[in-house]
């Protein structure tokens, strides 16, 4: 059996066990700013019509006593942490596919924790104890796709179970839209053909589909028809985490684009401290002001979470570029092939690595150390001098975006 | 050109003209064997790839000295499956080369003999090189027994080779790729090195190839660039990396905190057991050392988990480290004493092989983190 585990509007809710004055309360977890969107809605809010990925303008427009909180990321993640370390103590085999959510294998652990019902009720309160009140909702099936179906049906803090041979069944009635890659526009071609719910798609023959479709229309016969063959897989490699800017006023110069580099780096480095990874791969994006669009990457001989050395790497990248006569309007750091710090896959250690460099896990240290306060105290707290005055939180100059793809 | 040879001394000298030659093709004529026939009866085979060169010369029945060149690899592969006897080689216009034997008959096409490189001299032209002799199987050995740490990433030039130390009465070969480290040390009244010399990995498995060849003595002897083995027929050069290998013995840990002696072939089976079932890539195997006993652990996600237990003598305190389970058994398989020694630091720090009561031979291999 699979299990498809999701936390209950896991942002909104975290606000609300930090403060329980909130509870009952609709709220709203995102960006305030002109351009700000919504990341998170409780339960409350989502009465009024607000969602995630909304526009908070209009989810304020929509529920003006709702409160509005600016996400805090660190929050979460030490939250998440908390719950897959709950995951792994059911199942070895947890993946993750965003901060709040995972796909658990079950398979073969009726012995240890009874039928997978009472496993899943166990789950879930050693969840909502471990994180001091956190709900989730579980699905399960034997089928991965059902399972993240079933999760999403008695929201919130509900559990739905998919019988072993009631797929079909379970399947049939859902709208189109369920399934996993119909989007509007499918939706569209599928209703004039007569396809509202999944059992509608079952008339049709295999190729007739195939033939209207395409590769895209196979896959949807094969979900309508209940087949997934996916496996619930751990070792899912991370994607990356990047940081880049898109600047209001063009930068140009070595020393100016090097200074954001900095910044940008010590915003990853941060962010793979907090979440325990390190990265091998760095990467650097500049997009100039006639919209050329350049990225560089470098692998790292040992992966690392120092900013000083994603900079340093970013730099070498960026004297890679043809910096004449340009300027650019972007820039940005990423870092990808991350692995888990003391839990990614064994790694080879270097016999020479003390020759090569002296020893110093004072840099680790300090790393950690300039990221806790920098968590704590916000990002003006602490930060390179080089990396300039527009490197602090809220000094304008730029838009930011950050991508954790760590799923 | 003319000459009529033996079919199995002339297959012996294109088999290691064939290992030597480039086949990789920069440039097309490295890929062939110079065959020079002399008046006096003899016929010099040579082969480069501009860093390891080689030329053995065969007595053969020369009709009209010459020299022509033809691509080394089918040249080998005739004659290779030639029956005994002799074979008869004649140069023909354009650099063709024809083959006789017996009632078959083969044209190679060759190549202008002139565009064969020159080779080091190995006498050393005007400052003679003096040729010190040294037992072929005391050089073999010290090759055989570190030549599987070699790096071969060839980003790590100075880790492709062997480093070679003699003071004239040892000698000392030493390798690593990072990961590992082999060192081994015996008398070898070798010729004296001010300083160590780096032997490409490449160079030093030719060597090994003509001292496979060689029973007695070869003479070493060092030039400007390159070092020469000449032995019976054959001289081989192999010229040198201008690089510097890392100051090895800092990594060779001067401490250690726990030991555990050990039956080698018990080890050495128990980690080829492990290693079937350990991850393909890594082949990582957990060593656990507890008083009386060490357990040996694979466990891959995608197989299943292996367990075993060897009784040791040992007291310490536990450890529990990883480790590559192919560094290790790389080390025991050149190790031939009953019984190796362990030794410990912590659970990422190298651990050192040695052989108990056995010759001055030491591997380190470094843990991996699990």
């Amino acid at each position: 059996m699979i299990f498809h585990v999701d936390m209950d509007a896991f942002y909104a809710s975290v606000e609300v066990r930090e403060d329980p004055s909130l509870r009952g309360k609709p709220v709203l977890v995102g960006g305030d700013g002109r351009r700000g969107v919504v990341c998170a809605a409780s339960y409350e809010a989502r009465v009024f019509g607000c969602r995630s990925a909304q526009p908070m303008a209009v989810a304020v427009r929509r529920c003006p006593q709702a409160i509005v909180l600016r996400p805090r990321f660190e929050l979460y993640e030490e939250a998440s942490n908390r719950v897959f370390e709950v995951f792994d103590r059911y199942s070895p085999l947890v993946e993750g596919l965003s901060i709040d959510e995972a796909f658990l294998d079950m398979s073969g652990s009726e012995k240890l924790f009874g039928p997978a019902r009472v496993a899943a009720e166990a789950l879930r309160k050693d969840v909502f104890e471990t994180t001091g009140g956190l709900t989730c909702s579980v699905g399960i099936s034997r089928i991965k796709f059902i399972s993240k179906i079933a999760s999403a049906m008695n929201k919130p803090d509900g559990l739905t179970e998919v019988a072993a041979g009631s797929e079909l069944e379970f399947l049939g009635p859902l709208p189109i839209g369920k399934l996993w890659g119909v989007g509007p526009k499918t939706r569209e071609r599928l209703a004039e053909i007569g396809v509202e719910v999944v059992g509608d798609l079952r008339r049709f023959g295999k190729e007739d589909f195939v033939r209207r479709f395409g590769e895209h229309g196979a896959h949807l016969y094969a979900l309508a028809h209940a087949r997934d063959p996916r496996r619930v897989e751990t070792g899912r490699e991370r994607k990356g985490i990047s940081h880049e800017d898109t600047y209001h006023q063009d930068v140009a110069g070595t020393t100016s684009l090097r200074a954001k580099l900095l910044s940008q780096a010590t915003r990853v480095a941060d962010r793979l401290v907090r979440k325990d990874l390190l990265g091998r791969t760095v990467k650097l994006k500049i997009r100039d002001t006639d919209f050329k669009t350049e990225s560089r990457q470098c692998t790292l001989p040992e992966p690392t979470n120092r900013a000083t050395v994603i900079y340093e790497a970013a730099c070498q990248l960026l004297e890679s570029v043809d910096l004449e006569r340009r300027r650019f309007r972007l820039t940005g750091v990423g870092v990808t092939q991350l692995e888990g710090r003391g839990s990614g896959p064994p790694r080879q250690l270097d016999l020479l690595a003390s020759l090569e460099k002296p020893k110093d896990d004072k840099g680790d240290q300090l790393q950690a150390v300039l990221t806790a306060v920098r968590g704590r105290f916000g990002h003006e707290a602490l930060f390179p001098a080089a990396a300039g005055r527009d490197a602090r939180a809220g000094a304008s100059g730029a838009t930011s975006k950050t991508r954790d793809d760590d799923g | 050109m003319e000459f009529e040879i033996d079919q199995s001394r002339f297959l012996a000298a294109l088999s290691l003209a064939q290992t030597v030659a480039d086949k990789r093709g920069t440039m097309p004529v490295l890929a062939n064997v110079l065959l020079r026939a002399n008046a006096d009866g003899s016929v010099v085979c040579s082969a480069t790839d501009m860093m390891t060169s080689l030329t053995e010369t065969v007595s053969a029945e020369v009709k009209t000295p010459g020299s022509l060149t033809v691509g080394v690899k089918h040249l080998h592969g005739v004659v290779r499956t030639l029956s005994s006897g002799n074979v008869r080689v004649k140069g023909l216009d354009n650099h063709w080369v024809q083959l006789n034997a017996g009632r078959s008959e083969f044209k190679l096409m060759g190549m202008p003999e002139s565009d064969f490189p020159e080779l080091p001299d190995a006498s050393g032209g005007k400052s003679k090189l003096e040729y010190v002799e040294v037992p072929a199987h005391a050089l073999s050995d010290l090759i055989a027994k570190t030549h599987f740490s070699v790096s071969t990433d060839e980003a790590r030039v100075n880790l492709n080779g062997v480093l070679f130390e003699c003071d004239g009465e040892k000698g000392t070969m030493v390798s690593t790729d990072g990961h590992r480290l082999t060192k081994f040390e015996l008398d070898l009244p070798g010729p004296k090195l001010d300083k160590g010399i780096i032997i490409p990995r490449k160079g030093m498995l030719e060597i090994r190839r003509v001292l496979d060849r060689v029973s007695g003595e070869v003479g070493l002897a060092m030039g400007d660039q390159h070092l020469f083995v000449k032995a019976d027929d054959m001289v081989l050069s192999v010229k040198l990396n201008n690089v510097t290998f890392p100051p090895y013995k800092a990594v060779i840990p001067a401490a250690f905190q726990r030991f555990a002696l050990l039956g080698r072939d018990d080890l050495l089976h128990s980690l080829r057991r492990a290693e079937v079932m350990a991850p393909e890539k890594t082949a990582t195997v957990r060593l656990s050392l507890n008083p009386g006993k060490l357990e040996l652990t694979s466990d891959n996600p995608d197989l299943g988990v292996a367990h075993q237990e060897l009784p040791i003598d040992y007291d310490g305190e536990e450890l529990t480290a990883g480790f590559n389970a192919r560094y290790l058994i790389e080390v025991l398989d050149v190790i031939d004493t009953q019984e190796v020694r362990l030794e410990f630091q912590g659970e990422l720090d190298p651990c050192v092989v040695k052989p108990v009561d056995g010759p001055d031979f030491l591997g380190v291999v470094m843990p991996m983190r699990i």
